[in-house]
């Protein structure tokens, strides 16, 4: 079966560089799917989940917090503002995380603005979701 | 002629004194070792994006946008990244001059955005308009300080605070050679047609070019700040550890000539001695 490229980098590190049989995104306008051989295409993608099968046939997730991808020849790219592995995230870190976030926007804390509270909220939440789709297999 | 006990004094202190640079000189490998690898790990996303700038503007016309928006420059910033501290051999320096030289040159009202206390130090000092200082946590730059910096300078080019912004920033080699240089970084200039439209790709947007390029110019913006910033904090760390190995080895030669001139010294007084006792007794005999 055909297989494809797929890397995925923020910023600060690269996060999945790999051979993979298929992938799903969180596009700007809802999740889609692509396999090998797909034509051409850049999209934006919303903060949400990656997830992407690899060569053993097992489903691998990756924390997004938004950004690009593109595709051609074979080869995709994420260009993530964030990316976190489901093997590499600290479920408790992130729960502490997320909690900080809520009392922020519930106005108890001050230690951020709502709009950072809103974003570390996502990021947070996606991460656990990853963590745990990865932990149900 | 300084005495034997004045020599050994000084023995002491570069003793002293090539101690504490040996411990810069290791502090600062392991931090230059840390910084360039950072800046390797960073170096993917950069390209990548960059390759997607230059898809996009294959693509066809780029959409006008308001980070690439050409006026006239009247007013301008520039983001001086420089050290919190000194005992970096030139590095600080260097960077200043540089960023001096370019103030001087170019027309118009500066604002200074500093990067590091070395450099705020300085311009404030000399009655430039330091805007805003910024200071990074000396285990190095994190993304979230780029993002503060990005953020600042949009605000002042979008809002017609200023027309152009720079940066200032020591560009990374190795750990002997650092270049500074200043780049400019808004407006922002589409990547230059390369002339292999050949191998150009007929893409399909999702959802259509102009808000990909709305979405991914802040980010091209962020990423050239980020790695200023992380080139800046390597040649920082190379530039210290370079001084430091000289400033080690200097303190060994010293010790060896003070040593040397001690002994001399101390053969001298004992060969004094001997000479007073033979006299002495050569007089007595007489």
């Amino acid at each position: 079966m055909a297989t494809f490229r797929l890397s995925v980098v923020a910023p600060d590190q690269s996060v999945v560089d790999e051979e993979v049989r298929s992938i799903v995104a969180p596009g700007d306008s809802g999740y889609f799917g692509i396999w090998a051989n797909h034509i051409p295409i850049v999209a934006t993608l919303r903060a949400g989940l990656l997830e992407y099968e690899d060569l053993d046939r097992q489903r691998n997730y990756v924390a997004l917090g938004g950004g690009f991808l593109e595709f051609s020849n074979n080869k995709t790219t994420i260009l993530a503002d964030s990316a976190a592995h489901a093997r590499d995230v600290d479920v408790e870190k992130e729960r502490v995380a997320l909690e900080q976030a809520r009392a922020a926007l519930r106005g108890e804390s001050s230690s951020m603005t709502s709009a950072e509270a809103q974003q570390e909220l996502e990021r947070a939440m996606f991460r656990i979701k990853a963590a745990q789709a990865n932990g149900r297999q | 002629m300084a005495s034997l006990k004045q020599i050994r004094q000084r023995i002491r202190s570069a003793k002293n004194i090539q101690q504490i640079t040996k411990a810069m000189k290791l502090v600062a490998a392991a931090r230059l070792k840390k910084a360039t690898d950072r800046v390797l790990e960073a170096r993917p996303y950069s390209e990548r994006l960059y390759g997607l700038m230059s898809s996009l503007s294959r693509a066809g016309e780029l959409p006008a946008h308001p980070l690439m928006y050409q006026r006239p420059i009247h007013k301008y910033a520039v983001v001086l990244i420089t050290a919190d501290r000194g005992l970096a051999g030139s590095y600080n320096t260097n960077i200043i001059r540089k960023a001096g030289d370019f103030l001087k040159q170019t027309e118009g009202s500066s604002s200074l955005v500093t990067v590091g206390k070395k450099g705020s130090q300085f311009f404030a000092r000399r009655g430039y308009n330091v805007v805003h200082s910024h200071s990074v946590p000396t285990a190095g730059a994190r993304l979230d300080d780029a993002i503060a910096i990005t953020n600042l300078v949009r605000d002042m080019f979008v809002s017609g605070e200023v027309d152009a912004v720079y940066v200032a920033y020591s560009k990374f080699y190795s750990a002997i050679r650092q270049a500074p240089q200043v780049v400019q970084v808004l407006p922002i200039t589409p990547p230059a047609e390369d002339g292999v439209a050949a191998d150009s790709v007929e893409y399909k947007f999702e959802p259509d070019p102009v808000s990909i390029l709305g979405a991914l110019l802040p980010r091209y913006l962020l990423t050239i700040v980020w790695q200023a910033m992380l080139e800046a904090t390597a040649s920082e760390h190379g530039s210290r550890m370079t001084a430091m190995t000289s400033a080690t080895d200097n303190a060994g030669e010293m010790i060896q000539e003070l040593t040397l001139k001690a002994n001399r010294e101390r053969q001298a007084s004992i060969t004094k001695e001997i000479l007073e006792v033979v006299g002495g007794a050569e007089a007595l005999k007489g």
